[in-house]
């Protein structure tokens, strides 16, 4: 009589480590399934590396630093004791200054000095254009990402809500 | 140049507010970027000692970011063996003009007081203070007693 590990084409004990031929190829399967995973990883990672490169955002556009109104001190407004929060300088009477539109007010010197190196606000981060193409796909693509969840979430609370 | 106006001014106020947890501090009268001072924790295990710390402003400060060293040897898992420290607020990317050294300061004296393991220089320290909170507290207090320097107030 055929023994039990006979009839069912197998070794008695030192064959289990092999794996049967219909096993080792889903093990082949799972294995390409971990590292077509592990370079989609990757893919996303290296698109956000220009990011984490050079550690920081990029500058304002030009333009735009171009285009911010210019503000003189009124004497009114010298008087106020307000202090530029990147020299840390109060304003004085006909200091030439800038306005974000997040209402933030530097001197001129100070803001674009700054601008020139990162597109946020130096108080509370508002974030201005930039010449950058890559940043700005990336800050759309962040802003999607946003209003997509935003949406789910609606339509989450819409139906169990 | 605007960084020496700007931390003048810092200096004066940060001398003036008397503030606790940083004292005695010396700036060189020829080399303003360069602050050295005493980290005085409140909280146990570092409360036993001080550490002196070293504070390197850039020329184009406050454009760019000071950085932080630490010259007493101290058992942290947030501070490396050369005195590194890793402190989100003065780093690269989180860098805005408007932050003050007496911020920096305190969210390092909150750093020193608080470890946080998941963010660490030393794995070694962190999995220490994780996994047994009472051998990291002996050995963190020795330590302290050890190399730390002496306490202004003491």
């Amino acid at each position: 009589m055929a023994s039990y590990f006979d009839e069912h084409d197998m070794s008695n004990g030192e064959g289990s480590a092999q794996p049967r031929p219909d096993q080792s190829l889903l093990l082949r399967i799972l294995e390409m399934a971990r590292l077509l995973q592990e370079e989609m990883d990757v893919e996303i990672v290296s698109d956000l590396g220009f990011m984490s490169v050079s550690g920081k955002a990029p500058p304002a556009s030009k333009k735009v630093v171009e285009e911010l109104e210019t503000k003189l001190i009124s004497p009114a407004s010298a008087c106020l004791g307000k202090q530029c929060a990147i020299c840390l300088v109060s304003f004085v009477e006909e200091d030439e200054t800038k306005v974000l539109p997040c209402n933030h007010q530097f001197h001129s010197v100070c803001i674009v000095t700054w601008l020139k190196q990162v597109n946020s606000c130096p108080i509370c981060r508002y974030e201005l254009p930039t010449d950058d193409p890559n940043y700005e796909e990336m800050r759309k693509h962040k802003a999607r990402a946003k209003q997509r969840e935003y949406e789910q979430e609606t339509l989450h609370n819409s139906m169990f809500g | 140049m605007a960084a020496t106006r700007r931390l003048q001014k810092e200096l004066h106020d940060l001398r003036k507010s008397e503030f606790r947890f940083f004292q005695d501090i010396k700036v060189d009268d020829t080399n303003i970027l360069n602050w050295q001072g005493l980290i005085v924790p409140d909280r146990p295990p570092y409360n036993k000692g001080a550490f002196k710390i070293e504070i390197n402003f850039p020329a184009e400060y406050p454009f760019k970011p000071p950085k932080v060293t630490f010259k007493t040897k101290i058992y942290h898992p947030n501070i490396d063996e050369k005195g590194q420290v890793c402190l989100p607020i003065i780093s690269t990317e989180n860098w805005k003009p408007a932050t003050k050294t007496d911020q920096v300061l305190q969210s390092l004296v909150a750093l020193v007081n608080d470890p946080e393991p998941e963010h660490p220089l030393r794995g070694d320290l962190a999995e220490e203070y994780t996994k047994d909170r009472k051998k990291f507290m002996k050995n963190a207090e020795d330590f302290t007693k050890k190399f730390g320097e002496k306490r202004p107030s003491d």
